[in-house]
């Protein structure tokens, strides 16, 4: 990337960057939350806190990781503080899901966005970072502050919820009793990659 | 005698098979599906114009200076 010869070796403040990161930051807090509101807000604590602790971030590393990682630390941080009820003006928390198998094959988005709502925000967060964001289960560990083993398993309880919840589970042995097996053949399949 | 028997076998066999084959290509299917959910719950926040507030706070703490 830095590689060309006329240009002089830019020094760019990483502070300049984080603008181009505040789309993703911000989609990663409105997945964890579910909630737009408190998802702004958390973006906005991220982003104070980034500013002044700049000196902390390591220049060459993953910006994006790194504010990712002030996000979620903030977010739980809070949930301890406060132990309040998520606010659920639309009431999608409370709604219970009976949506029946799909065996020839089309989950509905609406359906499964309901289902990814109830979720915990764990099993949110780790669906997220390895399936949609495209991070690597390293840098996904690295972030959540456990091991990649963690990771993984955490994911494939969370896809084994998933599919509870859409009522995939039943008889079809999909996700759930995932064992070392499956997971390797998971993983041999490339499925659980990022 | 083998071309009694094997018609005999083969039926149970592909039947078995098939079967096999379809619900490894269900699970698949789902699972790919499960993936592609995930990557547009994502996506869809991920297109949402980011409001001026933000431009805002930046704005701010450009004012400020650094480590403030």
């Amino acid at each position: 990337m830095t590689s060309t010869q006329t240009s002089p070796p830019e020094r760019r403040d990483p502070r300049e960057e984080l603008p181009e990161h505040l789309p993703a930051l911000r989609a990663f807090a409105i997945s964890l939350t579910r909630n737009v509101a408190v998802a702004d807000d958390l973006v906005q604590d991220t982003i104070v806190k980034a500013w002044t602790n700049f000196d902390k971030f390591t220049e060459g590393t993953n910006l994006r990781a790194w504010l990712f990682t002030i996000l979620r630390n903030t977010f739980y941080s809070d949930k301890r503080k406060h132990r309040r009820e998520v606010p659920d003006p639309e009431g999608i928390h409370a709604a219970t899901l009976y949506v029946k198998p799909a065996h020839d094959g089309h989950l509905a988005f609406s359906d499964f966005s309901a289902a990814f709502d109830q979720l915990s925000p764990e099993h949110r967060e780790v669906l997220i970072l390895v399936g949609a964001s495209g991070f690597a289960y390293e840098d996904a560990a690295a972030m959540m502050g456990v091991a990649v083993g963690t990771v993984k398993s955490r994911a494939n309880r969370a896809r084994a919820r998933l599919a509870e919840l859409l009522g995939l589970e039943k008889g079809e042995e999909i996700f759930s009793g995932v064992d070392g097996q499956t997971m390797a053949v998971m993983s041999r399949s490339g499925m659980t990659a990022a | 005698m083998t071309q009694s028997t094997e018609p005999k076998a083969s039926p149970a066999e592909a039947a078995v098979k098939g079967r096999g084959k379809t619900k490894e290509g269900n699970r698949k299917e789902l699972q790919r599906q499960i993936d592609e959910n995930l990557r547009r719950v994502y996506e869809e926040a991920l297109v949402q114009e980011i409001p001026d507030r933000f431009a805002q706070l930046l704005d701010q703490l450009r004012q400020k200076g650094p480590g403030v």
